[in-house]
């Protein structure tokens, strides 16, 4: 995109955010009351579902089944109508049954598998909305929807993308930034101890550039982990200092918004706005 | 389809419930759970729609791309179907296990909207034999917990109102080469009548009784049922038997008595003051009301909690089987 200034000269990107800014995030758990665990969030207007079954018996033929530890199965589709150029197939193709792989793998380093041997955890994760970082939202959903389904985990797994423009590293692309060809690293992160459950890549990047990349993608991880936290906390066990979520007028699909009085928004005002009714 | 493992003496408890007029969640043969719509969910779509019944959930997007006509419709432009059983309804959904159920459904609405009436596809036409709109409808099941078929429909209709299609030019050179010109105002735009987009109401024969709008326990213990699909007036443009029972002819005429009165009342409806429901259909009993044309603002009301949240929110649109 010729002319497109991704970080203009006061710093700000394409939609107003500054350079380690993450977009909105809005999340909720126990959305489908069919499956074990399930989860939404909104990251900007990235949109993913995440739905949970298991631990159950291995499905198919049992010689797949771990005598020591479980089996994580991931699917990730995306709808058809979630990119902007319609997609042909919502699940099946390359990138999807790659995007799967390398879910199943961040799952396997944080899920406890060795609590229920031979049995299977399946994690299928929808993307509805894509605007950029779908990876990451995919693994903050299927976070939320494992501990839903109350799956022991060593931590949470928080993602968060980063790229490179200009001298500057950005935290949370959006889908222009990705578009503009510069390099994009997505980070999966157990925060608690900074363990790296999946770094990739792509791209080129000077190796000078790298460590200040990687900075900012773990410290907006480590933002998400702070909000998906509070998200956990508001849903099991709703409390003064994280009140209860009121079922908002518009539909199930919009995230419960949690109604916090005004001189509660301290540190987490840029991220949890009351929400007014969309009237165009 | 997903199905649920019941035991004989659920089966016929369940059974039993109906021939007295009595479901398991009490509801009476004939009544529907309640519907919740939203539109205008997906921002990146021409038109999108949800709609959750009972447990069902289903997202269905309109996108609306500039194609060839086809040869023997060069005036028209056409409608394509895809569904997407995803795998968060049940594992079994995953990789191909849904493509037979998804096929089976997307086949089934072309078979609905193949007629002259539906959807006035000459408005989709830009230039005969040259350009005309497509309009990619893709439903996204999301839940399943029973009849699937009412749920996509009414989404799917849903969806075609939301439908915001951008209003183009076509421009002819000096040389006769013609160039599209879109209108620089995002909201100047086509938008659908769906007045006769029909809505399908699945009747399922338990025992001897058929019941509207079954579950997926009670779509266990039915043996065949009867896919009708109709417009607000009455017109039928699709009828089915699916199952691998038999059904009697007198009791698919039985079964379709309880159509003309769903359409009677929507002749009822169109009368009354507050009832400007553009989707112009009630479905079963609970009518859907979209508040506003404005594009993007308001999304409908939910009708979730029962009855008495119903009245609330919607002032009053309570309607049930009255005979």
């Amino acid at each position: 995109m010729a002319g497109l200034e991704l970080l203009s000269d006061q710093g700000y990107r394409v939609d107003g955010r500054r350079a380690g800014e993450l977009r909105k995030i809005q999340a909720r758990m126990g959305v489908f009351a069919q499956a074990d665990g399930s989860a939404y969030i909104e990251q900007g207007n990235t949109k993913a579902l995440a739905v949970v079954y298991g631990p159950h018996e291995i499905r198919g033929s049992r010689a797949r089944a771990l005598p020591d530890r479980a089996l994580v199965n991931c699917q990730y589709s995306s709808a058809t109508f979630s990119t902007g150029e319609r997609k042909r197939r919502p699940h099946g193709d390359r990138k999807s049954c790659e995007m799967g792989l390398q879910l199943r793998q961040t799952f396997e380093a944080a899920i406890l598998t060795q609590l229920h041997p031979r049995s299977q955890i399946d994690i299928y994760v929808q993307v509805l909305q894509a605007d950029g970082g779908t990876y990451a939202a995919c693994v903050n959903a299927a976070t939320l929807a494992v501990l839903d389904a109350g799956i022991p985990m060593r931590d949470f797994v928080c993602a968060c993308s980063a790229g490179f423009v200009d001298g500057t590293a950005l935290a949370d692309l959006s889908h222009v930034e990705e578009a503009a060809g510069g390099p994009q690293l997505a980070l999966a992160l157990l925060p608690a101890s900074g363990q790296i459950a999946l770094l990739e890549m792509d791209a080129r990047l000077h190796e000078d550039h790298l460590e200040q990349v990687l900075e900012a993608a773990a410290q907006a991880a480590q933002d998400v982990h702070i909000l998906l936290d509070r998200v956990v906390r508001q849903h099991i066990w709703p409390s003064p200092d994280y009140p209860l979520l009121q079922s908002g007028p518009w539909g199930c699909f919009s995230p419960n918004i949690p109604r916090v009085s005004w001189h509660r928004q301290g540190w987490y005002a840029p991220h949890f706005m009351l929400r007014t009714p969309q009237l165009q | 389809m997903a199905s649920v493992a019941l035991s004989e003496a659920e089966k016929v408890y369940i059974m039993h419930g109906v021939q007295e007029d009595l479901r398991v969640d009490g509801r009476g043969c004939e009544d529907y759970r309640c519907v919740e719509v939203e539109t205008d969910v997906v921002s990146n779509t021409s038109g999108s729609a949800r709609v959750k019944l009972g447990h069902t959930d289903i997202l269905v997007g309109v996108k609306a791309e500039m194609g060839m006509p086809k040869l023997e419709k060069p005036n028209e432009g056409y409608l394509e179907f895809f569904v997407d059983c995803s795998a968060n309804a049940t594992p079994e959904f995953e990789g191909r296990g849904g493509d037979d159920l998804g096929t089976e459904i997307a086949n089934t609405l072309y078979r609905i909207f193949n007629n002259k009436s539906s959807v006035d596809l000459k408005t989709l036409c830009i230039s005969a034999r040259e350009h005309c709109w497509v309009l990619y409808v893709d439903v996204l099941l999301l839940e399943c917990d029973g009849n699937l078929f009412d749920a996509i429909s009414i989404a799917v209709k849903a969806a075609l109102f939301n439908t915001r299609i951008p209003r183009v030019r076509v421009l002819e050179d000096e040389e006769g080469s013609k160039d599209i010109e879109l209108s620089d105002d995002p909201y100047d735009c086509i938008r659908l009548s769906v007045e006769n987009v029909p809505c399908i109401v699945t009747l399922c024969k338990i025992g001897y009784r058929h019941v509207v709008d079954a579950t997926l326990q009670e779509e266990a213990c039915s043996l065949a049922s009867l896919l009708v699909s109709v417009t607000s007036k009455g017109v039928v443009t699709c009828l089915r038997k699916v199952g691998k029972g038999s059904l009697d002819p007198e009791s698919i005429f039985e079964m379709m008595e309880v159509r003309p009165w769903f359409c009677g009342w929507c002749g009822d409806l169109a009368g009354t003051p507050a009832a400007s429901c553009p989707l112009g259909y009630t479905v079963g009993i609970l009518p859907i009301h979209i508040l506003d044309f404005k594009p993007g603002a308001w999304r409908t009301v939910g009708l979730s909690q029962g009855s008495a949240d119903l009245t609330r929110r919607v002032g009053g649109w309570r309607l049930w089987t009255g005979r």
